[in-house]
């Protein structure tokens, strides 16, 4: 559905992405996880026509973005990253006249802006003006807008930014559920259980360039231990790291000293566990954990998600 | 630079008419009420002192009154055209950013820019309509002097919205329009003819009123409402407006695709 090859994307000085190669096929959730300024939302921009690309190629839906954007969009679902509704019109105001832009008439829109507000459990609230709902709702009702052409493909710039952990849940839910009826997401994140739970596919990005790609749990198998104990140290990470790496580094296959606790990688968590008990560091306190897409990023990229 | 569609243009166009609809009160002042305020207040008092003094003859034969009232017409038609072109435009770019949504669909930057257009033309008729009758009313032009002034103060409020729609485009600081209105839309109101003939300022500030839009649409408004010669024929008048509205157009376009789809 989405091919590019070689895709690149300027803005004078700065290259914001870096000539990435990647395909997305029909019915897949597909992530691009990164930390801010890694070139996610640029990407998401070229393919909803949203942004001319620099150079390389583009191919979206069969057809090429920067000449043929009007058909392009009017296939796409775009949720952007900022809520832009129209604050003074109400919820189903909203939906109505973002519909018309497609060219639906209006007992049409009728049935869908019916249908898609009760999908995201927004009935009630159909007369509501916009600016009186909370941003999970305001975020259901982005949703529902870019749902109203019944798109082949729905590109969401971070969907759960900024939202607490009961509306993300809810996003998350209507967001697999549109999966199940064959809906190609497209996704981009810095959160990487979203990445997790969605995701059947993932690029990782960084600097502009794409640094792994794979499914979630491969990418983790691929270049993470199975595991990671996190220490904590009573009087803070020992300054002298060389000599803490160099103790560290028998006791299991990867060490990262952060600034406010060490990772230890392991594919054998308890003998690991018992190599830490004998050594008699000074710790606060140990933590046994699966590895996530945030050990594959700071493996990869050398720093967290969220630096 | 995207494409202009009339298809896209007239969707757009009706989005922003509907929402007008909702909220029209709001600008109702402004654009019916303060315009027929300021006939009254300065044609007709200013009027009254002004004609004591022998003014007619000095504006080829008629009344005061009527001079200022149909330059007041076009200045109006100057201030609906930029105001509505200029803030509500910083602000669907950059604050609501309800343009940048509107572009997600098939419509382009350009259908923005001929949507938005069509309203300020369909603005500008209702205003220049409500205008005519009132000068009517005060008698200060016969039927055919209001008919004819409708379609020029419709043209100058164009000439005038679409510079100020390229500007409101490009720039990502609010201050700059306040420039442009308090260094520039002000000085017109002021010296493009509205209220005294331009032969009355120096002659050096002369050209710089001929090179203002405004100034050619006063001429055109008089023109059309009292018969009045104008200073170039009435061609060159047009030709000016149409040469602004469309450059104006030109350079809004290359702007807003460049904000809405970097």
């Amino acid at each position: 559905m989405v091919r590019a090859t070689g895709l690149t994307k300027r803005f004078d000085d700065y290259v914001a992405v870096d000539g990435i190669d990647f395909e997305i096929r029909g019915g897949q959730a597909f992530g691009f996880l990164g930390p801010n300024g890694a070139g996610k939302t640029s990407t998401m921009r070229m393919i909803a026509a949203m942004s001319p690309v620099t150079s390389g190629s583009l191919e979206v839906l069969g057809m090429d973005p920067t000449t043929d954007g009007s058909r392009v969009r009017a296939r796409l679902g775009i949720v952007p990253q900022e809520d832009n509704l129209d604050n003074e019109l109400s919820v189903s105001d909203n939906l109505l006249f973002y519909g018309r832009f497609f060219g639906l008439d209006t007992r049409t829109l009728a049935t869908r802006i019916e249908d898609l507000l009760r999908f995201v459990e927004l009935w009630d609230r159909r007369d509501a003006r916009v600016q009186t709902l909370s941003g999970g709702m305001k975020r259901r009702v982005v949703i529902a807008r870019a749902l109203i052409n019944e798109p082949e493909i729905v590109l969401l710039d971070e969907p759960t930014t900024g939202l607490d952990p009961q509306a993300r849940q809810l996003v998350w839910d209507r967001l697999y559920r549109l999966k199940q009826r064959g809906v190609s997401l497209v996704l981009t994140t810095h959160y990487m259980d979203e990445a997790e739970q969605l995701c059947d596919e993932l690029v990782v990005m960084d600097r502009g360039r794409i640094v792994a790609q794979g499914p979630p749990r491969q990418l983790i198998e691929t270049y993470v231990t199975s595991d990671v104990i996190e220490l904590r140290f009573r009087d803070g990470v020992p300054a002298d790291t060389d000599a803490l790496q160099a103790q560290l580094a028998a006791m299991a296959q990867d060490v990262e000293v952060l600034a406010d606790r060490v990772l230890l990688y392991t594919d054998e968590p308890s003998r690991t566990a018992d190599a830490i008990d004998a050594s008699g560091l000074a710790l606060a306190g140990t933590l046994t954990r699966r590895s996530t897409l945030e050990d594959v990023f700071l493996h990869l990229a050398g720093r967290s998600l969220n630096e | 630079m995207s494409t202009m569609t009339v298809s896209g243009s007239l969707r757009f166009a009706r989005y922003q008419l509907e929402l007008w609809r909702r909220t029209w009160y709001g600008s109702a002042f402004s654009t019916f009420v303060a315009p027929i305020l300021y006939l009254a207040g300065i044609g007709l008092g200013i009027g009254q002192l002004v004609e004591g003094g022998g003014a007619a003859a000095e504006l080829g034969g008629i009344s005061y009154a009527a001079f200022a009232g149909t330059g007041v017409l076009a200045a109006s038609s100057m201030q609906t055209g930029a105001g509505e072109l200029s803030w509500p435009v910083m602000g669907a770019i950059s604050f609501t950013r309800t343009w940048v949504a509107s572009t997600s669909t098939p419509l382009t930057p350009a259908d923005i820019v001929g949507g938005k257009m069509i309203v300020l033309a369909v603005h500008l008729t209702i205003s220049g309509i409500v205008f005519a009758v009132s000068l009517l009313a005060l008698d200060l032009v016969d039927l055919a002097g209001a008919l004819g002034v409708i379609a020029p103060s419709v043209l100058v409020g164009l000439a005038c919205g679409a510079p100020m729609f390229a500007l409101a485009s490009w720039a990502r600081e609010v201050s700059r329009i306040g420039y442009v209105f308090r260094f520039v839309v002000v000085p017109l109101f002021v010296l493009s003819g509205t209220f005294f003939p331009i032969s009355e300022l120096p002659s050096a500030v002369q050209p710089l009123a001929a090179v203002s839009p405004l100034w050619h649409g006063i001429e055109l408004v008089r023109a059309g409402g009292l018969g009045l010669p104008t200073a170039y024929p009435p061609l060159v008048h047009v030709a000016v407006l149409v040469a602004c509205t469309l450059g104006g157009v030109l350079v809004t376009i290359r702007a807003l695709t460049q904000r809405l789809h970097p």
